[in-house]
């Protein structure tokens, strides 16, 4: 029988397994998913005495069963599944209206970045479990514990890949509403509903009474079923044994007050046995559940971060884009992540809610690059992003690898575009931005272009994409070629937004192209548009005009409460604007050994009035460089002391870079290129960066790789570069193997190139010993090394 | 976590090869800063368990684990207990020291070494709770970490095992063996039946030979309590 939720009753799932088992003699360390070959006939007995006790859900012995631990017990990933539904089956065996659901766990490995497994991997992994327990019989998956909502979205891809069985999926919280991986129960619930799955919640981490504000908010944002299985209690140590501080007539109540608020099926966890589950159905087989109202929110975000569109102003941060920027353009083409990494913080940091990531350059492999780019911002920012290009494999990568729900940018009503984009849309988990544009172009009126975003919803609702996550943008025409454009657009605004009840977005400057003092009327139409309705203009956040017009706005709709933001914002301009300026600036050697950046490019500045850029780099920059590095080798300064002197001699030399001539430029231009790399397995990059900050500073052109890295990508880098110098780090013991294979690969394809290596672990004789020319026990030792060769 | 401040502090002075009289005001001022931001964005936990250990020859046994070291072993040598510990700073303070060696590298050093100094001290602490534990006639042994000494980096996976870690605290291990969040600590502490001495020994450590404090007549972090 096909799994459903059932509307008439409170589903009653089971109790811990664990529990069950460590009372019957399983030790600590012991593999419980052995059992289901060395005792299946107490596997089966736990199962039993769960159904006598009303359960109407058993889970399956498979929480461990994946390739790490099946190796570890000598059997394969389809053995255990199989064997723990088949021993499933037995329990239920003759049982009316009973489900199995196969029980699946993280896999103990940490995903990348924060660890080494990479997303595709741990697809795979539990691919593997998935098909063995479809193919076995269970009725539906019940993925639970997760505390990575990264590690949870390759389950349920993973599931939705490879079987058609409904999927429900729970993570265990912390009191404080995040897991261990700063997932908060918000963006659980907008990220696996819109992956499609049948029902959400939370499993053990606490006991029911801690549990109380999660389920609250679970049942709050929620459109799905929601299902909990709390430990009974909290863990108290009594010698070699953990017990728990509820007793089952506690549970029972605390579950039955849930299950009255709205929640759909209870279970136990950790200390929990079937009694636990008998008093859970004696006192919820009266409840007749709540309906479940549908949330109807336009949400998007990252772990711990969410837009909620509409509730207030969304500006989303433009600037990753490098359609009309020289420099994002070259930073693309060069794979500088470093200046794109600096550009999205500066977004956030000037007020962006989520930022449009795009990097469709014509000569690059821009699937590759979009989802690299993705990983990179959301290893070390929280702002949702918007994933927008024309490439729709570009799309699908990058949506696939997303952590969290992300709004794919765009669709539009072309048939093509529908049936390219609409799928990912869907497959993924994502909101989506359809403009209103179809095969005979952008319609004149503002009814035209409503029809078209009808078709775009209508036809998403067929695929089951609702409305709610569905954003429209009515296209801002250039006022200078289409003058009454401009009010059409804005109609349109007010017509998607009354007649069709979703959320739009704008990208309000190009209404001003060809036409003088463009701020002016880029402000104007952008509070025009904010007065019929749009909810989320894409913008530069840095544009100073238009975001004292979002301040103002969301001051004069009472969106900024109390005006508190806006008052932040003004009360503190007029000090800064009577602050007198400092006409007397430093000389640029002291601001370089004292590491100062701001006063090393006024410094400069004034430099330049009187000498020539070339000059300067070589009688004043270089020398000032020298004397830092003398200094720090004496141990007169620190290496916090000795990065900001080359970060202030940075910021001089790209200003000097800018204003050089052609025939200079080239000059410091072909700086000696080299090539660093963290090695394959090692995730400590830290002193690999404070050795490129440094080495860029002495004029090298660093071709930075970064951590993880295998051989062969060194190898490539090397190879493309065509550069003579690699330098390696590792940090630990375990790395310093994966270092000597990436030399030895170096060496028998590429005998010129010099290698240097560094890192905590390596020593002169560890250099020798994995065939490195040169060990450099810090940044500037590698310098010294480098400039050598 | 501001009373620890005054530790923290001087250890990662020490982690930066730097004196205290050799920082000028305008530095401590930045590192205070930066310690603020790094408690702002901890989420410290520690577990530990205490487990029996068996020692044959340069094997030492707990539960279902081996470790083959012979400093581990010779450590243990008085003790038939020992003390499992695992410590974390979470992984926000990952992302943000990731975070801050994109906006300002010599602030992410100064970050990196206060965090590596907390971890510590919250394992200190740990280790202090647990002594307070202990009965009559039991003594703790020096705290040894995997990749201290012959102690291979791999001996973490049955401490993370035995104290779940990677369920109760969040911690895991990458395939070479090295601790997920970057900044968490997993030690042995031996549960002796005689007085230890408990100071680390420049013997035991695999690099003794090119230590930097050493060379200027110092010591490392764990060293002489």
């Amino acid at each position: 029988m096909a799994f459903e939720i059932n509307n008439d009753k409170v589903l009653i799932l089971d109790g811990a397994m664990g529990t069950m088992l460590q009372k019957r003699g399983l030790k600590v360390g012991e593999i419980p998913e052995l059992l289901n070959f060395t005792a299946p006939d107490i596997i089966e007995e736990i199962h039993t005495e769960y159904l006598d006790a009303g359960a109407d859900v058993i889970l399956t012995n498979s929480f461990g069963a994946n390739r790490f631990k099946a190796k570890k017990i000598g059997r394969s990933v389809e053995e255990i599944v199989v064997a723990s539904v088949n021993i499933a089956k037995k329990a239920i065996a003759g049982r009316k209206d009973k489900f199995i659901a196969l029980d699946v766990a993280p896999c103990g490995k940490v995903l990348a970045p924060a660890g080494d497994l990479s997303f595709e991997d741990a697809v795979d992994i539990f691919a593997e479990i998935v098909t063995a327990g479809e193919k076995a019989g269970a009725d539906y998956i019940h993925f639970e514990t997760f505390t990575d909502l990264y590690e949870l979205k390759a389950a349920i891809i993973a599931a939705k890949e490879n079987s058609k069985l409904p999927i429900v999926a729970t993570m265990s919280f912390e009191e404080n509403g995040n897991t261990f991986f700063g997932a908060t129960v918000k963006s659980m619930v907008i990220t696996l509903e819109a992956l499609g799955v049948v029902a959400l919640g939370v499993n053990c981490s606490l006991g029911p009474k801690q549990l109380s504000s999660i389920v609250n908010e679970l049942l709050e944002f929620s459109s799905v079923p929601v299902f909990i299985k709390p430990n009974a209690g909290l863990p108290i140590i009594r010698g070699e044994e953990i017990q728990y501080d509820i007793t089952a007539e506690e549970f029972a109540s605390y579950m039955k007050d849930y299950a009255l608020l709205g929640v759909r099926a209870v279970g136990g966890c950790c200390g929990t046995n079937p009694e636990y589950i008998k008093l859970l159905k004696k006192d919820l087989s009266k409840i007749k559940p709540k309906p479940i109202s549908f949330k109807n929110f336009t949400a998007i975000c990252s772990p711990s971060k969410q837009v909620f569109f509409g509730k207030d102003i969304a500006l989303i941060g433009e600037r990753l884009n490098p359609t009309g920027r020289k420099t994002l353009q070259a930073a693309i083409r060069e794979g500088n992540i470093d200046f794109i990494l600096k550009d999205a913080i500066k977004q956030q940091e000037q007020g962006a809610n989520l930022l449009d990531v795009n990097m469709g350059l014509p000569d690059i492999d821009e699937p590759h690059m979009l989802s690299k780019v993705v990983k990179e911002i959301q290893a070390i920012l929280d702002l949702p992003l918007q994933i927008d290009s024309s490439n729709y494999d570009a799309l699908e990568s990058a949506a696939r690898i997303y952590n969290g729900k992300p709004i794919i940018n765009s669709v539009n009503a072309k048939k093509e575009s529908l049936d390219k984009i609409l799928p990912i849309v869907k497959k993924y988990g994502c909101a989506i931005l359809g403009l209103t544009l179809d095969d005979s172009g952008i319609p004149e009126t503002a009814e035209e272009r409503v029809a078209i975003a009808e078709k775009i919803i209508n036809t998403a609702k067929k695929l089951g994409i609702p409305s709610k996550d569905i954003l429209i943008d009515c296209l801002v025409m250039t006022a200078s070629a289409q003058q009454k454009q401009a009010s059409e657009t804005l109609k349109a605004v007010r017509l998607v937004k009354e007649k069709l009840k979703v959320k739009t977005v704008l990208g309000v400057s190009n209404v001003s192209f060809g036409l003088p003092n463009r701020p002016l009327l880029n402000r104007t139409m952008l509070a025009m548009a904010l007065t019929q309705g749009l909810d989320a203009p894409i913008m530069n956040p840095g544009d100073i005009d238009m975001s004292e017009t979002v301040a103002a706005f969301r001051t004069l709709t009472a969106k900024d409460n109390n005006s508190e933001q806006y008052i932040n914002k003004f009360s503190e301009q007029a000090p800064k604007n009577n602050k007198i300026e400092q006409n007397e600036s430093l000389p640029l050697p002291y601001a370089i050994t004292h590491g100062l950046k701001k006063e090393a490019e006024e410094a400069t500045k004034s430099l330049l009035e009187k000498k020539k850029p070339l000059d300067i780099i070589e009688n004043v920059i270089i020398p000032a460089l020298n004397l830092v590095g003398e200094n720090y080798e004496n141990n007169n300064i620190f290496l916090p002391q000795l990065i900001k002197s080359a970060e202030a001699a940075k910021s001089s030399f790209e200003l000097l870079r800018s204003v050089l001539s052609k025939n200079d430029s080239l000059a410091i231009t072909q700086r000696k290129k080299i090539v660093l790399a963290t090695v394959h397995g090692d995730i400590h990059d830290i002193g690999k960066n404070i050795v490129k900050i440094i080495m860029e500073n002495y004029n090298f052109d660093v071709i930075d790789l970064g951590k993880d890295v295998p051989p062969e990508t060194v190898l490539q880098a090397v190879k493309t570069s065509g550069t003579s110098i690699v330098g390696l780090s590792a940090l630990m013991t375990t790395t310093v193997a994966s270092m000597k294979k990436t030399i030895e690969l170096l060496r028998s394809e590429c005998p010129a190139v010099k290698i240097i290596v560094g890192g905590a672990v390596l020593s002169p004789y560890l250099a020798n010993h994995v065939g490195a020319d040169c060990y450099a026990k810090d940044a500037m030792e590698g310098v010294r090394a480098a400039e050598k060769f | 976590m501001n009373n620890f401040y005054p530790f923290v502090l001087k250890e990662t002075l020490r982690l930066l090869s730097m004196q205290k009289q050799t920082a000028d005001v305008t530095f401590l001022n930045k590192v205070e800063e930066l310690y603020e931001k790094l408690i702002a964005s901890a989420a410290p936990k520690s577990l530990s368990a205490r487990v029996p250990v068996t020692i044959k020859n340069d094997t030492v046994k707990f539960a279902s684990y081996t470790v083959n070291s012979e400093s581990l072993a010779k450590l243990l040598k008085n003790c038939s207990f020992c003390l499992l510990i695992a410590t974390t700073l979470g992984s926000n303070v990952d992302t943000l020291i990731s975070r801050t060696q994109i906006e300002d590298m010599s602030d992410a050093v100064i970050l990196d070494a206060l965090a590596s100094s907390l971890a510590d001290l919250l394992c200190d602490m740990e280790e202090a709770s647990e002594a307070k534990k202990l009965s009559e006639n039991e003594y703790l042994t020096m705290r040894f970490s995997p990749g201290y000494g012959d102690v291979p980096l791999i001996a973490s996976e049955g401490i993370l095992e035995i104290l779940n870690a990677k369920k109760r605290i969040g911690m895991g291990l990458t395939e070479s063996s090295m601790l997920i969040p970057i900044k968490s600590v997993t030690a042995f502490i031996g549960i002796s039946d005689r007085k230890e001495h408990r100071g680390l020994s420049c013997d035991s450590c695999s690099i003794a030979d090119r230590c930097l404090y050493r060379k200027r007549g110092d010591f490392c972090g764990i060293r002489n309590k």
